[in-house]
């Protein structure tokens, strides 16, 4: 056989092993490397290219401090956004952890939700909430706590809320995720030892879920980093964002090069944050760093414990401090935090023992979390009762109600073909992500070649870098191809956008799968693919089905793409809606938008019951 | 999969049996009751004459309409091209040259039949204001009130662009309607940012405009006069002047390589006519540019429009050449202000 000189793969034999992994991992690689690689390399050739050789876009960034100073604004900004969605989240991500209570399932929906919500409907929502005569200027004003309406909207602080609410999500599920891998007899044990709740999590739990929170941390700031939807319609022009830069130079000039310029500076920029957090944490984390389920592989005892990278604060320390400096700060902080401790001893011998019964902490914690649930399903308390009005405009409190919006929705031929559009769209893209990311995936998980993590980082890349930069680069390659304003060229785009969803969903399904059950099935006789049919897949199937809807719903609300890619002919809900903010402002769109929701919220219930299936499939529990 | 196959096929049969039995021309406008106006009184009354569909869609983006071009692959037979786009669109060499044999060029107002393009209709932005704030003759009454923010207090609505305030600014620095061109833009942005802290936000399209002074956002707007006259006629207390406004025309282009262009050039001279011209001009309350469509308008209607003489001399003539040569610097200045 001859050798394949590619580095990743040198040290695979050319077994049957090894092409079975070709062919599994290779068809999402070569999707990704037309549809995904390819155009973004394009857009680095246009921002050179125009048509001859020029640095002139480049020269131009430098030459103006306006662009470098949205790139910061972008930073500022996002760096904020980062830690209120983590200092939000982190108390929610708890509770999502430890209870079982089915609040806990209605609390992920709320959660969740926003995340699928358009970015159009969540937009509108918070204009009524926190505009001039909006419902919270209205009910202040009403109380008579203030005499001026205040300036909620169309400034920063309008930007922090509209994106906190959306990059709520990419904080808080990675945190789950971290948290409900901490084995929770290291809390017991330290209980048995002698400590209160509060130093067991801050002494126990905290510290290994840095992790989660550090990919918390990293997804957000990336996502925020590029976003610039939520910034347009509801900050002001002094904080325009760089994706803001970008998406307008290329509407409002039609300057492609610039453009393409500003695209590969936010590129490199993201690179650079991800490489940053790679070198801390590793890519492992960002889907769940789950370490291998120890009761699984007794034998790697110690292998095991060096798979989860230590924390943090540790890695920093170790990188900037020497050994000697190191313990004495470690000396100085552990020193503080005994006098606190000893200050807290003390003053709970003040108060009277009743009050000690009542579990503060858990107070605490159900209050902050309820607040923030109050907060996420504000907006969605907005909507519906506006989509069920018959006002000609956008009115909140609606002043006449009935289903007079829905009745124009469903007789309306434009909104009407978009929708259908929509669910043709979606219903392609969720069967080929689900089969190029789930042939992948399988790969990934049950591999042993090096290099994974690189194939990793190329799969999720889509759901890293900022959407408007892959949709221009979508943009051009598609518009060579002749599919622009094709459902085709919408299915392409979107499936690239929504195979990370998949493959992440589908790693953590397989990697909780025991594999000693296929190896049963084939020592007594059945092939490969007969076990995969009877033993893998209905065990798997709960999580197919989840990412089978995530691929979904991804495809469904998917704007930014759609912005270019639609046409005449193939237009979608979430773009119909974005034209009908610029052009109408028509309330159909509310009723479209609730519609949306209810789907999304039925969705993401079915999803919650997929995978308590999932979990009692599992032959090991993970606790 | 076989239903996904099912659809697919479907589909092609539908969209191929289309497409075999009638032509189509795609016309692509500004969206919203701007749109409807243009299915039910050119659109319908073409289709029923010719047998030519005819699909209306929305928001012509000047670097679509280059990549549709450059592809060859025309979506938007017809674009309703407002006049900065029209300047560059025939400086860049993308619209097809019209038959203008097929339309009474002399029923045209000055410079509205050209070869690249046919004017539909003379829109405008105007001074408007709340009514609840400033009742009957108190409001502002021109640029400079506009600007004086001790007088007339209150948030503001500017567009999003250069175009517009840059001779907004101009006109509150003293310079006559008629002599803003060429604009110092420094100056003029200069005056802009006397008046920043108080724009409290920015209108991307007139509907946006429309629904900011609805919403009370803000109680003054520089945005189009006809959406807030449609406001007024559905009982808002708004009121919109014509002194130191802007009158910008709309054209009707062919896409180059658009593969309906007999079809679409038809569309062209049949919307020409009088009488559907002076419909849609009652309809959206813009202007006419056929002299003749001026008989068919009712005289409350016509007062309303940026082309009757007495508007007409009191506003900006939108000077799309000027636009097309200093586009770069206007926009970098425009970008730089923006963040400032």
């Amino acid at each position: 056989m001859t050798q394949l000189n590619l580095p990743l793969v040198k040290d695979l034999k050319l077994s049957g092993d090894t092409w079975r992994h070709i062919f599994l991992l290779g068809p999402l690689v070569v999707y990704l490397c037309v549809f995904f690689i390819y155009p973004l390399y394009s857009v680095l050739i246009q921002s050179l290219f125009d048509p001859k050789f020029t640095t002139e876009h480049y020269l131009e960034i430098v030459k103006y401090s306006v662009y470098v100073r949205m790139l910061w604004n972008a930073l500022e900004i996002c760096a904020v956004i980062t830690l209120m969605c983590i200092l939000l989240g982190y108390p929610i991500a708890y509770y999502l952890t430890i209870s079982e209570s089915s609040w806990a399932t209605i609390l992920m929906i709320a959660v969740v939700t926003p995340f699928w919500m358009s970015v159009l409907v969540r937009t509108y929502a918070w204009m009524m909430i926190l505009g001039r005569y909006g419902v919270v200027n209205d009910f202040l004003m009403g109380l008579g706590i203030i005499e001026n309406p205040l300036d909620l909207m169309f400034n920063r602080f309008g930007v922090y809320v509209g994106m906190v609410y959306v990059m709520f999500p990419y904080a808080v599920l990675p945190m789950v995720s971290v948290m409900k891998g901490i084995d929770r007899n290291l809390m017991r044990a330290a209980d048995n030892l002698g400590s209160t709740p509060w130093q067991s999590f801050k002494n126990v739990f905290l510290p290994l879920s840095f992790p989660g929170v550090g990919a918390g941390i990293l997804l957000t700031f990336i996502r925020s980093v590029g976003s610039f939807i939520t910034p347009t319609l509801m900050g002001s022009t002094r904080d325009t964002m760089l994706a803001q830069g970008i998406q307008s130079q290329i509407e409002e000039v039609s300057n492609w090069g610039l453009a393409s310029a500003l695209s590969v500076m936010l590129f490199v920029v993201v690179i650079i944050l991800f490489f940053i957090y790679n070198r801390f944490l590793g890519i492992d984390m960002l889907w769940g760093g789950q370490q291998k389920n120890q009761s699984k592989t007794p034998a790697k005892g110690p292998a095991a414990d060096s798979s989860q990278k230590p924390g943090i604060i540790l890695k920093i320390k170790n990188t900037l401090w020497n050994e000697e400096r190191a313990t004495a700060l470690d000396q100085v902080i552990w020193g503080f935090q005994d006098r606190v401790d000893q200050l807290r001893t003390t003053l709970s011998r003040a108060v009277p023992a009743f009050i000690k019964k009542i579990s503060w902490n858990i107070f605490g914690l159900n209050s902050v979390c309820f607040f923030t649930f109050i907060l996420l399903v504000f907006p969605i308390l907005i909507i519906i009762p506006i989509a069920f009005s018959n006002d000609m405009y956008l009115n909140f409190p609606p002043k006449t109600w009935g289903f007079g919006l829905f009745k124009s929705y469903f007789s309306s031929t434009l909104w009407m073909s978009s929708t259908k559009v929509s669910f043709i769209v979606a219903f392609q893209v969720m069967i080929l992500a689900t089969i190029l990311g789930t042939l992948a995936s399988l790969s990934l998980v049950r591999g042993t070649y090096k290099g994974k993590s690189y194939w990793y980082a190329l799969i999720l890349s889509p759901m890293i870098i900022p959407v408007i930069i892959t949709a221009i680069a979508c943009y051009f390659f598609f518009a060579k191809l002749k599919l622009i304003g094709t459902i085709t060229g919408l299915v392409l785009a979107h499936t690239v956008l929504a195979v990370p969803f998949v493959v992440i969903v589908m790693t953590s399904t397989l990697k909780g799968f025991d594999e000693e059950l296929e190896q049963a099935s084939m020592n007594l006789g059945a092939g490969r693919i007969r076990t995969f049919f009877n033993i893998t897949f209905p065990i798997i199937r709960p999580g197919i089905i989840t990412a089978v809807l995530f691929a979904f719903i991804a495809s469904f609300d998917e704007l930014v793409g759609a912005m270019f890619i639609c046409g005449v002919r193939a237009t979608t809900l979430p773009k119909q809606m974005w034209d009908g903010i610029r052009d109408e402002i028509n309330p159909i769109i509310a009723s479209a938008s609730a519609l949306l929701i209810f789907l999304t919220i039925f969705l993401m219930v079915l999803i919650s019951i997929m995978k308590r299936r999932q979990e009692r499939l599992y032959t090991q529990k993970k606790r | 999969m076989k239903r996904n196959y099912f659809i697919i096929v479907f589909l092609f049969i539908f969209f191929l049996a289309g497409s075999a039995w009638a032509e189509s021309i795609t016309i692509c406008a500004y969206g919203g009751t701007y749109n409807t106006g243009i299915e039910d009184i050119f659109g319908k009354p073409f289709t029923e004459a010719t047998g030519i569909e005819v699909i209306v869609t929305t928001r012509p983006i000047y670097s679509k309409m280059k990549v549709q071009v450059k592809s060859g692959n025309v979506e938007w037979d017809i674009v309703d091209a407002e006049s900065r786009m029209y300047a560059r669109g025939v400086k860049d060499g993308i619209f097809e040259e019209l038959d203008l044999s097929m339309i009474d060029v002399d029923d045209f107002q000055e410079g509205a039949a050209t070869k690249y393009g046919v004017a539909g209709i003379y829109y405008s932005y105007n001074i408007t204001y709340s009514t609840e704030k400033w009742p009957g003759d108190t409001g502002p009454k021109n640029m400079k009130d506009y600007w004086n923010v001790k007088k007339f207090p209150g948030p503001r609505g500017m567009k999003l662009t250069a175009f517009s305030n840059l001779e907004a600014a101009s006109m509150a620095a003293g310079i006559p309607v008629d002599k803003v061109y060429p604009i110092d833009v420094k100056l003029a942005l200069k005056k802009m940012t006397e008046l920043k802290p108080h724009i409290r936000t920015f209108w991307k399209t007139g509907a946006h405009g429309q629904q900011l002074m609805r919403d009370r956002e803000v109680d003054l707007c520089y945005t189009s006069g006809g959406r807030i006259y449609q406001m007024m006629d559905q009982g808002f207390p708004v009121n919109v002047i014509w002194q130191d406004s802007m009158i910008i025309l709309d054209y009707w282009t062919i896409l180059k390589g658009s593969k309906h262009k007999e079809a679409a050039m038809k569309w062209i001279a049949f919307a020409s006519d009088p009488k559907r011209q002076a419909a849609f001009a009652e309809w959206t309350n813009y202007g006419a540019s056929s002299k003749k469509a001026y008989q068919y308008i009712r005289k409350e209607k016509a007062v309303r429009m940026p082309t009757y003489p007495e508007n007409y001399k009191k506003g900006v003539l939108c000077d799309a050449d000027w636009y097309a040569e200093n586009e770069k610097e206007i926009e970098r200045a425009w970008e730089i202000w923006k963040l400032k």
